[in-house]
């Protein structure tokens, strides 16, 4: 029985060290300064503690228990922790995306936007929305965004850095699915005004 | 012919004016709301002499200076023009394979070359008198081929 408390000790404060070294304190949380724990694990692993444990077997093995319930609680509530830590660093990364697409996301019926991109001509919202799903000017027969996406930005990015053709429109590979059939380019239109509108293509029709 | 607020509708081919017959739309569209729309079916083209040439232009015996200007998109050739607060838009399909889009001054011009397996074009003509600068886009709308309502 000694034996057995002795191996449970090693293992109870083994494992609190490497949960706490393993995981990092970021990720599911500092055991070690967790004073229930620490009251817990610590003296487990002290001379004192072992000796209590050893010379009272039954005792030993309550707070052998008691340990094991605490370590477990800890590392579930660590382990807790890091899940909703890593909820909310997902969360915040898409609430600092959203954030971005805030000033795009609700296209204005009409008149002009700027996204991102300095420098870049503004896009005329009313010819953006052709190719915005919900927008009042939408066109469903025409390409289109991916839901939920007004791609001011890859409008804007396309008319800095795209290929200028024939016809003065650019066309840019963005390198990244913008469109809802998969289109991975975005064209741009320039009008009269100074003012730029896209839409998602694919860059392999206009660049060859 | 179409006789609009900033002069006439004429259509000439390979240097010939060419009679034609309008068909008048509706104004109002899911997007737009405008004063005048019509279409006008360019048919028997024939290329001839490398490519020919359509031209779409407004002859407003010069009572004042026209400035069109590109305003195309997705499929879509279109001119705008403004006068005081007058805008005209004359759109036609575009990115057709071997057909040239030109816009000039008074007019639209087509460029069809042996490549563009075409025989017929439509015109599509709109236009408003605006009372703010957000009505600009609604010829675009009405103009535009693919919105055939």
């Amino acid at each position: 029985m000694h034996f057995l408390i002795e191996i449970l000790a090693q293992e109870l404060y083994n494992c609190n060290s490497s949960c706490s070294e393993g995981t990092g304190k970021t990720k599911i949380g500092n055991i070690d300064t967790n004073p229930i724990v620490a009251a817990t694990t610590v003296p487990l692993a002290s001379t004192e503690m072992g000796k209590v444990i050893k010379d009272n077997p039954i005792i030993g093995l309550g707070i052998g228990i008691a340990a094991v319930m605490a370590v477990a609680q800890e590392i579930n509530e660590g382990i807790n922790s890091y899940i909703t830590d890593k909820v909310k660093d997902v969360f915040f990364a898409n609430d600092a995306t959203s954030s971005d697409e805030k000033s795009t996301a609700k296209l204005p019926n009409q008149g002009t936007v700027n996204g991102n991109v300095e420098g870049a001509p503004p896009v005329d919202a009313g010819k953006q929305g052709k190719h915005v799903q919900g927008h009042p000017n939408n066109v469903s027969s025409k390409s289109q965004w991916k839901s939920g996406e007004t791609g001011v930005n890859e409008t804007q990015e396309a008319w800095q850095n795209g290929t200028t053709l024939k016809d003065g429109t650019k066309v840019w590979d963005a390198g990244k699915v913008v469109g809802q059939n998969g289109e991975t380019g975005v064209r741009v239109h320039t009008d009269g005004k100074g003012n730029i509108h896209g839409y998602p293509v694919n860059p392999g029709q206009y660049l060859k | 012919m179409l006789i609009t607020e900033l002069g006439n509708i004429c259509f000439i081919i390979n240097g010939e004016v060419i009679q034609y017959i309008p068909i008048r739309l509706t104004n109002i569209g899911k997007q737009f709301r405008v004063d005048g729309r019509y279409k006008v079916e360019v048919k028997n083209i024939n290329v001839c002499n490398g490519e020919t040439n359509i031209d779409c232009l407004i002859d407003n015996k010069n009572t004042s200076p026209l400035n069109g200007y590109c305003e195309s998109g997705e499929g879509l050739a279109l001119i705008s023009f403004v006068v005081n607060n007058v805008k005209l838009s004359i759109g036609v399909e575009g990115d057709i394979p071997g057909v040239y889009y030109e816009y000039m001054k008074d007019r639209l011009r087509i460029r069809v070359t042996k490549k563009a397996s075409l025989k017929s074009l439509t015109f599509y003509i709109a236009w408003l008198t605006m009372s703010n600068e957000q009505d600009e886009i609604l010829t675009w709308f009405a103009a535009d081929p693919t919105l055939t309502c």
